[in-house]
């Protein structure tokens, strides 16, 4: 393989890579403060990449899009949490409590996949380029050659994953989100506003998950049940990253999304696969992942 | 006119009664100890009054407010503040943060005098200080519970309630714990300190009450109660 | 009669296609039979064990295309394919049921979904086995050579199997091996001090529904002739969990009932294809969020009666009037308790009527006197989170004599209470028990020695009765196999199990709550039930947590006395509590922690006297 190809397949796998980081950071958020996951977080991408293809094909400008498409997944996000989610922490224990929301964030999930269905059919389409001005612009710098779209990609995702880091670490919304994550008890004695920290987690899950979508539009391409895949990764990512650090998600994502890149290079038949079992592979060894902390389950 | 006043509570949960009907008053500025072995029932106390947990009757009137429907973090903004059993120090975050997120829960409060609360808080314990960026996991019991108290005393309490501060810390720490408790309530706190350490607790109070099994089986000033006989037997059967 | 229903199960099989208008019907019925029988195994691993697979479709396309590609390809015959199908999903299983030990909850959701997912794109993908999504063509079909009523026998050859499992299933329900399934699933720690070894239940639990899902995938391949991948997506496996979820998780009947609503809806909605996932994902979401217990439970409260364990909708037979079998066994048991009255007492139990029923059978194996110490502690330390929880603390419980540890908060007795049932390794030290050493033996074996421990918290099962919950602690009886022939026969193991739990519920003075739920007991009630399952475990040491803690004065009395009347039969007891005049009045020997280490030992008089003791609880005073 020559360097101007394994150049390109880096900048590919990094900023396919650095989008299925922000979906395991999406996880992580909502983990950490209700110790439940979105099994449906891959449809929600799914519509922030609708509706930003179609915004864009109508011409509206970019900006917009991005607004509305934010707005719109957080609705749905505050709403997942009110409806799937914090209901059931008043149930009594019953036979499936403690996986109770699994099910329910991924009924969720299927109807958004049913609404994408019946609003854009089951095709699949092609979301125009944000950044470049055609699909598959390419550029030559130092004598590789790679996709403006992905590297914008890539950077466009660091930036949202720094945003990210600035959020949890230095403003005071994380400091509360440690807090609640910790005890929520505790964190009601220490004033803090236990529902808003909870509902605004899973706002800014949705954000995470609608950054995806417009991000992930263009470079692949987009259906309705295109979701489950980018769930699947997400959950990889988060694993193999630990369940606590972000840091350790980022370089799992990206690592993925190399491997990802490079193992389709190699077997374009069943390459897609690899790095699932990789993963798997990985998690069997090493189930609190890189950074992370197995705690045991004693109950 | 007392600023907080319990009147026959009941609460209880998992099907468990645990408090059976508790009265207690306690005056503005004053160091109330109620102290009882294991099992009384004591930080069932402390949280029912926080709100953490239902009432099953009777009524807590705090500043003449009746705090039967209001949530625990409101409880906390209005002055009335519980520092945990065990401390709950949010092992993640360093002193500095665990000192802030209490006080920054509170509206209105400028940078300015957030900045000179921390200050005073450092004044009071210098480790704190020393180790401000320093994760609050990794401190020792005694630290932590230093720590617990001034996260609680940045919120600048009316009511300031501890439940056990001296749960597992070497007796020469209790001392000085205590003696930081002693000088809040003289400079106008009202205290709440719940003890399992008698002796000591009664000591430095004002008024002491005695709880055991869910109930107030001795109530008044705490000389009248050390000097009892009755108080060990109420420990040790 | 015993296992009408079974019977007249079979006449509705055997008339079915007889009866049935048209075969359009009898097709149905099979789907509705392919689908329960995965739906069996499914119901199985998450509503008894707790563990949920996403991936359930990944065995059925292997059992499918195991046989599919055998029999199309290369001619098998049907019955050599069947093994090969069989095998193929029980390995899978096998593996995915190791990743399972170490993964819970929603690492496992996930890694299921991961596998089903891997499955779909490799049966799409490997075109040349298995046709991919435009199929595998020409599978041959099941018809025993009979073209004419090919369908009919299908039907007939697929419920058969159904009718077979699903009495295999409400055996397994029905018996101890449900009931440790419920252990397991609602609280692994206490599961193990039963001596229920919950890995290896869980890894086998997950094979058996692999391998039901790979069966439900052969009939399915050999139905209508072909197969395509398409049929092993993600939503077949949502399909067959909303089966289970909507029949009723964790009921026998819930799997059969989901099964014909499953096969109901997809009829309805055949037209509706559009909106499918509407529906799918509302019914998860409605049924989630309003009636978690599916079809089966809206059927019980609409008919008032109660979810007793795993038998779902229909009560078991020997539960009918417990009082009246209980009498029944009683008097057949080898009790010789002449005294025992037929109709239980109220909760009073008087201390009078404990004595005669504590010879009324409670075995138990009481050690021989004149040895050395029951339960020996040397030098134990522990530390974690850089706390030394328990510092070199030793003590030694003789034989049938009540022993008490006690000490102010934070003094260490439950991480002690911890290293004794073996939930925690001890950093340094030693423990014996009966002289043999037990300091790395697994909280499961320690039971099976003798060592048998209740919990602070009541770790009873919120899903089996009180008698349920005492036999759990019984944990005998013969394995899978022939207890399902012995219980075609006859209920007799059951029978004696339950009459065992009776008595020992009668010793507590609770056996007329046999058959109520935990959950609907008052706290006291609960104690005893505990106390109750402890005592079935045939200890030779109860270890006691905490067991009056949030009782009143007059409940606190009452277990005094059982434990008194326990102790006059020769059993040695080990207890950690707080309440001071309850220790001080039972026990025979005090034993004081602080800052974990003994300060204090002998007899309570003393250790009430004892000034390091009282400086322990009320301090100093110096201040």
């Amino acid at each position: 393989m020559k360097t101007a190809d394994l150049v390109q397949l880096l900048i590919s796998g990094i900023a396919m890579g650095s989008i299925y980081t922000l979906m395991g950071k999406g996880l992580l958020i909502t983990f950490l403060t209700t110790r439940a996951l979105n099994f449906g977080q891959g449809d929600f991408l799914m519509i922030a990449s609708f509706l930003s293809m179609t915004l864009l094909l109508a011409g509206t400008p970019v900006v917009v899009a991005v607004v509305v498409v934010l707005a719109v997944l957080v609705v749905l996000g505050v709403g997942l949490e009110r409806l799937a989610i914090r209901p059931l922490a008043n149930m009594t224990a019953g036979s499936a409590s403690s996986l109770a929301w699994i099910l329910t964030t991924m009924g969720f999930g299927m109807l958004l996949q049913n609404t994408a269905q019946l609003v854009w059919g089951k095709s699949r389409f092609y979301s125009p380029p944000l950044f470049a001005d055609e699909q598959k612009k390419v550029v030559e710098l130092m004598g590789a050659r790679f996709y403006l779209e992905e590297l914008i990609v890539a950077l466009v995702a660091m930036v949202v994953v720094g945003v990210l880091y600035w959020f949890l670490f230095r403003a005071r919304w994380g400091k509360e989100v440690a807090a609640v994550s910790f005890d929520k008890g505790t964190a009601s004695l220490l004033g803090i506003d236990v529902r808003r920290v909870v509902a605004t987690s899973y706002a800014i899950m949705a954000v995470l998950a609608a950054v995806s979508g417009i991000l992930a539009g263009p470079l692949t391409t987009v259906q309705a049940h295109m979701g489950l895949l980018f769930i699947l990764k997400g959950f990889a990512v988060v694993c193999i990253g630990g369940f606590v650090n972000p840091v350790g998600i980022l370089i799992a994502g990206i690592g993925f999304g190399i491997v990802e890149a490079m193992s389709n290079y190699v077997d374009s038949a069943f390459g897609d696969l690899y790095p699932f079992i990789i993963a798997l592979l990985f998690l069997i060894v090493r189930p609190s992942g890189l950074f992370g902390e197995f705690k045991a389950d004693v109950r | 006119m007392s600023l907080l006043s319990i009147k026959g509570l009941q609460v209880g949960f998992g099907g468990v009664r645990v408090l059976h009907g508790i009265d207690i008053d306690v005056a503005a500025g004053a160091l109330v100890a109620i102290v009882g072995a294991n099992g009384a029932g004591k930080t069932t106390l402390l949280r029912a009054l926080s709100r953490l947990l239902p009432l099953q009757a009777g009524s807590i009137t705090y500043d003449g407010r009746d705090l039967g429907g209001v949530a625990p973090h409101h409880v906390t903004r209005m002055g009335l503040v519980h520092v945990p059993q065990g401390r709950q120090i949010i092992p993640t975050l360093s002193v500095e943060d665990n000192l802030l997120i209490g006080a920054g829960s509170l509206p209105g409060l400028s940078r300015a005098e957030i900045d000179a609360r921390l200050a005073g808080e450092f004044e009071r314990f210098p480790v704190l200080r020393d180790r401000r960026k320093i994760p609050g996991g990794s401190l020792s019991g005694g630290e932590q519970q230093m720590l617990a108290v001034s996260r609680a005393l940045m919120m600048r309490p009316r009511v300031l309630m501890l439940d056990e501060p001296s749960l597992g810390l070497a007796p020469q720490i209790i001392t000085g714990i205590f003696s930081a408790l002693r000088a809040l309530a003289a400079s106008g706190v009202t205290v709440l300190l719940v003890e399992q350490v008698a002796f000591a607790a009664l000591k430095i109070a004002d008024h002491g009450y005695v709880l055991q099994n869910g109930r107030i089986v001795m109530s008044g000033p705490p000389a009248d109660l050390l000097q009892d006989p009755a108080l060990i037997s109420r420990y040790l059967g | 009669m015993r296992h009408l229903r079974y019977l007249v199960a079979a006449a509705a099989i055997a008339a079915f296609p007889l009866v049935s208008p048209n075969p359009y019907f009898i097709n149905l019925a099979q789907d509705i039979a392919i689908a329960a029988i995965g739906a069996i195994g499914l119901n199985i691993l998450l509503g008894l064990s707790g563990q949920l697979s996403l991936g359930q479709a990944g065995f059925l396309a292997l059992g499918a295309y195991g046989s599919g590609v055998l029999a199309t390809n290369h001619g098998w015959p049907l019955w050599a394919t069947l093994p090969v199908s069989l095998l193929l999903s029980a390995v899978a299983g096998g593996v995915l049921g190791l990743v399972a030990l170490r993964t819970r909850t929603h690492y496992l959701a996930m890694v299921t979904l991961a596998f089903g997912y891997i499955v779909e794109i490799l049966a799409q993908r490997w075109v040349d086995i298995t046709g991919g999504s435009m199929g595998l063509i020409g599978v041959p079909q099941l018809n025993f050579g009979d073209f004419q009523n090919g369908a009919a026998n299908y039907f007939w050859a697929i419920a058969a199997t159904l009718l077979l499992l699903q009495m295999l299933n409400d055996y397994a329900m029905r018996s101890r091996f449900g009931r440790s399934l419920h252990a397991i699933k609602e609280s692994e720690s206490f599961a193990l001090t039963v001596g229920i070894d919950a890995a290896r239940w869980r890894s086998l639990v997950f094979m058996v529904s692999a391998v039901l899902a790979g069966l439900s995938g052969f009939f399915f391949a050999h139905q209508a002739g072909y197969v395509s991948s398409d049929a092993f997506g993600l939503d077949r496996s949502i399909a067959l969990l909303i089966a289970v979820v909507i029949g009723g998780l964790g009921s026998a009947y819930g799997p059969i009932l989901g099964a014909i609503i499953l096969v109901i809806l997809n009829q309805l909605t055949a037209g509706l294809y559009e909106v499918s996932y509407y529906i799918f994902g509302g019914i998860l979401l409605v049924v989630m969020l309003f009636f978690p217990a599916g079809a089966v439970g809206a059927v019980q409260r609409l008919f008032g009666r109660r979810a007793a364990g795993g038998s779902g909708a229909v009560p078991d037979t020997a539960g009918a009037g417990g009082a009246g079998a209980g009498a029944g066994a009683g008097a057949g048991a080898d009790t010789g308790g002449a005294g025992v009255p037929a109709q239980t007492g109220d909760a009073g139990g008087t201390a009078a009527s404990s004595a005669s029923e504590g010879a009324a059978g409670i075995a138990f194996t009481a050690p021989a006197t004149g040895q050395g110490p029951i339960l020996e502690l040397q030098d134990i330390t522990k530390s974690y989170s850089g706390v030394t929880a328990v510092n070199a603390v030793s003590l030694k419980v003789m034989p049938g004599t009540v022993h008490a540890v006690i000490g102010p908060n934070g003094a260490g007795k439950s991480t002690l209470i911890n290293v004794i049932s073996g939930l925690y390794q001890p950093d340094s030290g030693s423990i014996r028990f009966m002289g043999r050493d037990i300091t790395h033996l697994a909280p499961h074996r320690r039971a099976a020695l003798g060592l048998t421990r209740t919990f602070q918290n009541l770790q009873l099962i919120g899903t089996l009765t009180v008698a349920e919950n005492v036999m759990l602690g019984l944990q005998r009886g013969s394995g899978f196999a022939r207890g399902w022939l012995r219980w075609l026969a006859s209920d007799a193991e059951e029978r004696d199990e339950r009459a065992e739990a009776l008595r020992l519920l009668r010793f507590f003075g609770i056996e007329r709550l046999a058959d109520v739920l935990p959950g609907d007991l008052p706290y006291g009630h609960r104690k005893l039930c505990e106390l109750a399952r402890a005592l079935a475990q045939r200890p030779t040491m109860l270890f006691l947590d905490e067991p009056i803690a949030g009782l009143n004065e007059g409940e606190a009395k009452e277990i005094m006395e059982k434990i008194r009347g326990l102790k006059a039969l020769g059993m040695t007891v080990l207890l950690v509590e707080h309440n001071m005049s309850f220790v001080m009045q039972l026990s025979d020997t005090v034993t004081v922690l602080d800052y974990g280490r003994k300060i204090g030992e002998g007899a309570p008089d003393v250790v009430q006297r004892d000034e390091a003791v009282i400086a322990a609880y009320l301090g100093t005073g110096e201040a």
